[in-house]
């Protein structure tokens, strides 16, 4: 067993770890480290730590690199979730099967503030890679929720998914990192519709684009614009694209329809053809039958990144920035004022010397955003509402900035004026986007709702009983 | 011109599933005290949060109100440099201030200047046509309390109080600061003043401490979960105490604090609305007269108190000079602003009693003050004891009841003090606390107390927000107090050291029933 410590921005964590446990020893070796962080806590704060777990998290990865980012979201979030945490990391192969795992136990923070959480890593080669269901039911702590992440498209269709999916309370997905995401978002929208109501599905390329929506909805808060929200005949939806020749991602694009369309009722009419390539045309009927045009448009040209990289650049960027203030480091942004500093104030508890830092956004709007010019996989650009309501037309845009950080409304219609209105974009971190989801209890309806609609827009027939 | 396309669609379909399901209406803030203290340091950088975290409507404009020469421009500067040194969302954000900023306007006149209302009025309908506000405005008191009268008849005169408009036609509310009055007659001439201008759904009289998260949570804890609400009565509980203490001192408030004490000061309002929280009966639903009638329920249960009883259950205190944080700090009375022979009061203990079905019988402890040892605020519930039977034989007088503490300020969070068996072969007990902390379980900062109360003014939900019979009936209780305690004028007032729980009097008064406060 090993103890590694580590001090990230002004977070000390530290982990008690033991490799090549045998699956069977799993559970004793968890205890094993579970008192040896107790006696480290015991000798160091005279306080004993509480082993705590409110709920399973099994992440499902494909590569090592994957693993790593589900365990670091996993850490960042003790405080808020402390879990057991499952990482899954089959590695198939004409090797004879073998199972190795790693326990450990992470701490978050330090002295009487630390919070822990557990995981275990499971490398499974050969044929052992077939049969995770197995291995995994066994691990997942009963009678709490468990969460199914799945990091990349998932193997639609396969036993390892089905078996794991009848076993969670929620599936996660991230549609930004689906390498057909027409195939995903269909497949997710049928997966949704098979399980019927057993598991929940949340995708993180929905928790990224809530601030558009929430703008697209801010336009008809005014009761004086509402009229246009039912007379709504064209709108177009632009999503950052790389160059002409790359694979393009059109999930956040068709999850914005999909939610206009199911909250607003519209439906596709008989015959509905699915369109192909990066820019598509789409006919509605909105709830009075009338038509509605929807276009899809890829921006051609930008500097594309996967929306991850983009997020540790800037947190990177933020650590970096000398003036050090804790509002503009992001991770700490929440922190600042909410009274964890003042403990010693209290009297009743010593002061923690580090508190644990729970997950935001990068909240940090600096130049740096600007300077790098990426921006995420199919983020979106642009949404831009075309209505006529008693015969006076009105526009109502959602534009990204120059900066690619923050977005401006504008609207023009002839009954009133709303004067354009600026909000920051934030890129949300895995740790951040991952808190989001735990937090979720039963179904997202509108979500899901929303990924039908964007299944059929897509091709797919969910009614269609093909799982 | 905007008439014909208005109708009454009562919902954003859009709004499903997003964390502001409600809607808010384009409006326009007008903030009276427009370069006041706590328009820099609260209501600006409270509306500028919210537009960085979205809620708020893009139409949503700010107009200040002041005696003092300024243009937009300086009011805009004075607006940022106010966020910038006391917004909780720190640098700001020059994209978002951009477009906020557009929304803020400067309107020069004098309080009592009839030609500044006609001004005003004349901006207003200008950012409506601009801004789309459609006529919505709240008007914010934010001025010394004595300018109260002048701006509200002033406001009715120049018919921006729109007491008897139509739905639709445009709305106005009005939030009126505390202190409201400072006593019962006065606050009754205040509310008569306000409704001959504004409906009682108008007016919003803001107690800051009810936009607290804890606060609000109260009556989660109470209702939300299956195991309080069955024991939360004479029958389980022993006593409650309500404490709000500060370890500062006047703060340059000597003109307002030497007239009103801390009676007026933190009882009447803050501590009455805690305690009619604690002890209210379930709501039929969370709507904003439903929760304030069972406030009121509460409130009135309260028999008013005889002089023989504030004499024994009453007591009162003043900070002398001392010593606090190896700090020297000046006694009240050397304060400057504060005359000598000051018998002001800086520190109240009361024992409350509730005369209904659930309370009666269980003694309601409060007690605040400043210069305390600390700053807190909470609200402690403590049970009644077990049998000690089985404990007998080690020590069970040592035995602790079990404490219920909601603690409102600082550290927001709940704790549960059970009794625990110490690990070991013998039979050893300890009390240990199950503590739940705000920040650590949700991660994320509770919004600011001022963040929240403008958000349902804007929603115009008064739920948070105290009624005409709430303050009149914590009034009543306050001034019969204060009336015992002037007839015969008090010649002396207990002093306490500052950074100390209080002068000697108040231990006497809760030791006198065999309990004790709970340590600060």
């Amino acid at each position: 067993m090993t103890e590694i410590d580590t001090t990230i921005g002004a977070v000390e964590r530290g982990d008690y770890r033991a490799e090549h446990v045998a699956l069977a020893d799993v559970e004793s070796a968890l205890d094993g480290l579970w008192r040896e962080a107790n006696e480290q806590a015991l000798a160091s704060t005279g306080t004993p730590i509480t082993r705590n777990t409110v709920l399973t998290l099994v992440a499902c990865a494909s590569d090592a690199e994957q693993a790593q980012a589900a365990l670091d979201a996993s850490d960042e979030v003790t405080a808020q979730h402390p879990a057991r945490t499952i990482v899954l990391l089959p590695q198939p192969s004409d090797d004879p099967p073998r199972i190795e795992t790693t326990a450990t136990v992470h701490r978050e923070g330090s002295g009487r503030a630390a919070c822990y959480s557990e995981a275990i890593v499971v490398d499974a080669f050969g044929d052992a890679a077939r049969h995770m269901p197995g291995v995994v039911l066994p691990l997942v702590v009963s009678g709490l929720p468990t969460f199914l992440w799945w990091l990349g498209e998932p193997p639609w269709g396969s036993v390892l998914l089905d078996a794991l999916v009848d076993g969670a309370d929620r599936l996660i997905l991230d549609s930004c990192e689906f390498d057909d995401p027409d195939r995903g978002l269909g497949r997710a929208a049928e997966l949704m519709r098979h399980k019927q109501s057993r598991v929940a599905l949340s995708d993180f390329n929905w928790t990224r684009q809530a601030p558009w929506r929430e703008l697209v909805a801010q336009f008809f808060d005014s009761a004086n614009l509402r009229p246009y929200l039912t007379s709504i005949d064209r709108v177009t939806v632009e999503y950052a694209a790389g160059e002409e020749e790359d694979p393009v991602n059109t999930a956040q694009a068709y999850l914005l329809i999909g939610w206009l369309a199911s909250r607003l009722g519209w439906s596709l009419p008989s015959g509905f053809r699915r369109g192909f390539g990066p820019t598509r045309q789409h006919t509605l009927h909105d709830q009075n039958g009338r038509l509605v045009l929807v276009e899809v448009d890829a921006r051609f040209g930008m500097r594309q990144a996967s929306w991850f990289a983009i997020e540790q650049r800037q947190r990177h960027q933020r650590a970096l920035r000398p003036d050090g203030d804790p509002e503009t480091s992001g991770a700490h942004a929440a922190l600042g004022a909410n009274g964890h500093g003042e403990a010693s104030a209290d009297g009743h508890r010593d002061a923690p010397t580090t508190p644990p830092t729970p997950p935001t956004s990068g909240d940090g709007f600096g130049p740096g955003i600007a300077d790098a010019g990426e921006i995420g996989r199919g983020a979106l650009m642009s949404v831009r509402l075309h209505a006529i309501a008693d015969g006076r037309p009105g526009i109502f845009i959602v534009a990204r900035d120059e900066d690619l950080a923050h977005a401006t409304t504008l609207c023009q219609a002839e009954v009133g004026a709303q004067p354009p209105h600026t909000v920051h974009l934030p890129t949300l971190g895995e740790s951040a986007l991952l808190h989001s989801q735990l937090e979720l209890m039963g179904h997202d309806t509108v979500y899901e709702e929303a990924l039908d609609t964007a299944a059929r827009l897509v091709g797919h027939d969910t009614r269609r009983p093909a799982y | 011109m905007a008439a014909t396309l208005v109708t009454p669609t009562a919902i954003n379909p859009l709004r499903a599933g997003m964390r502001g399901t409600r809607t808010i209406e384009p409006c326009v803030v007008v903030v009276f005290g427009a370069t006041g203290d706590l328009t820099h340091r609260k209501l600006i950088p409270a509306l500028y949060n919210l537009a960085l975290e979205q809620p708020m409507p893009a139409e949503l404009s700010v107009v200040g109100v002041g005696r003092r020469p300024l243009d937009n421009n300086e009011f805009r500067q004075q607006a940022l440099d106010a966020v910038d040194k006391f917004s909780r969302r720190r640098p700001v954000n020059p994209n978002v201030w951009e477009t906020f900023s557009r929304g803020l306007f400067y309107c020069q006149a004098p309080f009592d200047d009839p030609d500044g209302y006609v001004r005003l009025k004349n901006l207003l309908d200008q950012l409506d046509r601009d801004r789309g506000t459609l006529g919505n405005r709240i008007f914010y008191l934010s001025t010394q309390p004595s300018y109260y009268p002048t701006i509200i008849e002033n406001l009715r005169e120049a018919d921006m109080a729109r007491r008897g408009r139509p739905p639709g036609s445009g709305w106005a509310r009005i939030v009126v600061e505390k202190p409201f009055g400072h006593n019962l007659e006065s606050a009754q001439g205040l509310n008569d003043l306000l409704s001959t201008a504004f409906r009682e759904d108008q007016i919003f009289r803001i107690d800051h401490y009810l936009g607290k998260e804890t606060v609000q949570n109260i009556m989660v804890l109470r209702f939300g979960n299956g195991v309080f609400e069955p024991i939360w009565n004479r029958r389980y509980i022993d006593s409650v105490q309500i404490t709000a203490a500060e370890s500062l001192g006047i703060e340059g408030r000597a003109a307002y604090y030497n007239e009103a004490g801390a009676l007026r000061d933190m009882i009447q309002n803050h501590v009455m609305q805690l305690l009619a929280l604690v002890a209210m009966e379930p709501p039929a639903n969370f709507g904003a007269d439903s929760v304030r009638d069972e406030k009121v329920k509460v409130l009135r249960s309260i028999p008013p108190m005889r002089e023989a009883e504030i004499v024994a259950d009453t007591v009162r205190g003043q900070y002398g000079a001392g010593w606090i944080g190896g700090e020297h700090v000046p006694g009240f009375v050397e304060e400057s602003g504060i005359p000598p022979t000051s018998r002001t009061e800086t520190f109240v203990a009361l024992k409350l009693q509730i005369d209904n079905w659930r309370w009666a019988g269980v003694p309601f402890y409060i007690r605040t003050g400043k210069r305390l040892t600390k700053r807190i605020t909470e609200v402690a519930i403590q049970f009644r004891r077990p049998p000690y039977l089985l404990f007998r034989d080690i020590g069970a007088d040592k035995l602790q009841s079990n404490v219920l503490s909601l603690r409102i300020q600082p550290n927001e969070g709940i704790s549960l003090r059970v009794e625990a068996k110490v690990p070991g072969q013998e039979m050893r007990i300890r009390p240990v606390n199950m503590e739940f902390f705000y920040g650590r379980a949700f991660g994320v900062e509770p919004p600011e107390a001022y963040e929240r109360l403008l958000l349902d003014c804007m929603y115009g939900d008064s739920t948070l927000f105290t009624r005409r019979d709430e303050t009149e009936l914590a009034w009543g209780l306050v001034d019969s107090i204060a009336h015992a305690w002037d007839h015969p004028p008090a010649t002396g007032i207990p002093r306490y050291e500052p950074g100390t729980s209080g002068p000697r009097e108040a231990d006497t008064l809760i030791e006198r029933d065999e309990r004790t406060w709970r340590r600060l």
